[in-house]
């Protein structure tokens, strides 16, 4: 494990193990209904300071937590466009699959860190702000997360809290050296087609 | 003299069932067994005839005569209680009205924000950089932990974005130039020492701001794609790389550092006060 890697990913394990801390609660504005308020976003006051861990620019973690729920959203390394299709495949594999995963999100948060205005900010400065930050980035582009995961108070009480953050830990260690395996199996198959036909013009 | 009743009665209800003039049974349909059969035939007709106006004059009824003392024609009238929509617009008939958020206009619904933290006075840049001139004069004096403490006596909870910007730069000035080996005794005395479990709340605080901030100044996209179709990272944006990891990294070593020396409870403190910086 590299140097900096050691210290990003005890940073979050430690944040997530503080931030999953749910309880159940019911939805303050639907009668008999329990959504997890962080998607919901209709009560500001159950939601807290959203936490960024970052180890460089091309890799950063949000934590969101919230009273019954956690957002986490992942941006995984991406150094040049090989990888960043091949995180998009990867990722949108997974996607398509979120039901048997229970905690996976099934869209990755594209918006990043504008959520949450400033106490003393204004409305206008606060949507202005927004408005920046949303439209800087393009679909698809290299703003926002490659990948999130909703983990709400149900998880919590059915899974083990500390096998959950074991888990996303581990997704985090594992998918860099996937894609980073991915890639050089990429560029050996490429070496041997482009061999092979180019052979009859030799 | 059998057919004067029927004559009669079917002058009343119209010209169709007009008896023949010339005395002979009537050729089409009726029955023509007896007079009095024709008779009896024609009673229920005009019976219904007279009930079917009188119930329509029923109807009519409960409507006030316009003689009499009427609401003005823009209310509507009072013993009509069941209609809602008397006449339909294209602003009745559209849905558009159904998505009108009616629990943002309920004042019960809506929840002050500002009462979940105390009244906090405001900072202005200008008092930001003299507290950073000050801290500045510290770190000269190589008094690294009164600077730290300096700075996270007084944080910038309530200011325009200059402000907390500047703030967070002095910050980190200060967290760069205390070496690794001093980090960890520096945090036991502050933590131990009168309001010390505040101030690293604060660091944390701090920390999770300066790695979302470099997030966001980050450079947008390092890569161009080149005329190849094949691109990577240049040389530049690798120098930026390098840098910002570089400040990731002290501020990641700190993240350690204040985990263990304050606990989780200093994490769980910063995602629950809403004094953000």
């Amino acid at each position: 494990m590299s140097q900096s890697l050691r210290p990003y990913l005890q940073a979050v394990r430690s944040s997530l193990t503080a931030a999953l801390c749910l309880s159940n609660f019911a939805s303050q504005t639907a009668e008999r209904h329990n959504v997890p308020e962080i998607e919901a976003e209709t009560s500001p006051e159950v939601l807290l300071t959203p936490l960024t861990i970052a180890r460089n620019e091309n890799e950063r973690v949000l934590i969101e937590p919230s009273i019954n729920s956690v957002r986490i959203s992942i941006k995984i390394k991406q150094a040049d466009e090989i990888e960043n299709i091949l995180v998009h495949k990867f990722t949108r594999f997974l996607n398509q699959r979120a039901e048997a995963f229970f905690i996976l999100r099934r869209k990755p948060m594209k918006v990043r860190e504008c959520l949450f205005p400033s106490v003393s900010e204004s409305p206008i400065v606060a949507l202005a702000q927004w408005w920046r930050t949303a439209g800087a980035q393009e679909p698809g582009g290299e703003e926002g997360y490659d990948i999130s995961f909703l983990i709400t108070n149900f998880h919590t009480e059915e899974m083990l809290k500390h096998k959950l953050v074991d888990f996303i830990i581990q997704f985090m260690e594992e998918v860099d050296k996937e894609i980073s395996e991915m890639k050089l199996f990429l560029n050996a198959r490429a070496r041997f087609v482009a061999e092979s036909f180019l052979t009859p013009f030799d | 003299m059998p057919h004067s009743p029927s004559c009669v009665l079917a002058a009343a209800t119209g010209p169709t069932s007009l008896p023949n003039p010339t005395g002979s049974p009537p050729a089409h349909g009726l029955p023509s067994a007896s007079s009095t059969s024709t008779h009896t035939f024609h009673v229920p007709i005009s019976r219904r005839l007279n009930l079917a106006s009188e119930t329509t004059l029923q109807l009519s009824e409960p409507n006030p005569p316009p003689s009499t003392l009427s609401p003005p024609r823009n209310e509507p009238p009072k013993t009509h209680t069941m209609s809602v929509i008397r006449e339909h617009t294209s602003a009745t008939l559209s849905d558009a009205w159904r998505t009108i958020d009616i629990d943002s206009l309920d004042p019960d619904k809506v929840f002050d924000i500002s009462t979940l933290h105390p009244a906090i006075p405001e900072t202005s840049v200008n008092e930001v950089r003299a507290l950073h001139g000050q801290v500045r004069q510290l770190l000269q004096g190589r008094d690294t932990e009164g600077a730290l403490r300096g700075c996270l006596e007084f944080p910038v909870y309530n200011g325009d974005n200059a402000a907390r910007d500047a703030h967070l730069q002095t910050v980190l000035e200060v967290l760069q130039s205390i070496k690794a080996s001093e980090m960890n005794p520096m945090l036991v005395r502050i933590f131990n020492s009168e309001g010390g479990s505040e101030c690293l709340d604060v660091l944390m605080k701090y920390l999770y701001k300066g790695m979302a901030n470099s997030a966001n100044v980050a450079p947008k996209s390092p890569m161009k794609p080149m005329a190849t179709g094949f691109s990577q990272i240049g040389g530049r944006s690798m120098a930026s790389h390098d840098s910002t990891g570089a400040a990731m990294s002290v501020l990641l070593s700190w993240h350690e550092k204040v985990v263990e020396v304050a606990g989780l409870g200093c994490i769980g403190r910063v995602m629950t006060d809403w004094r953000r910086v």
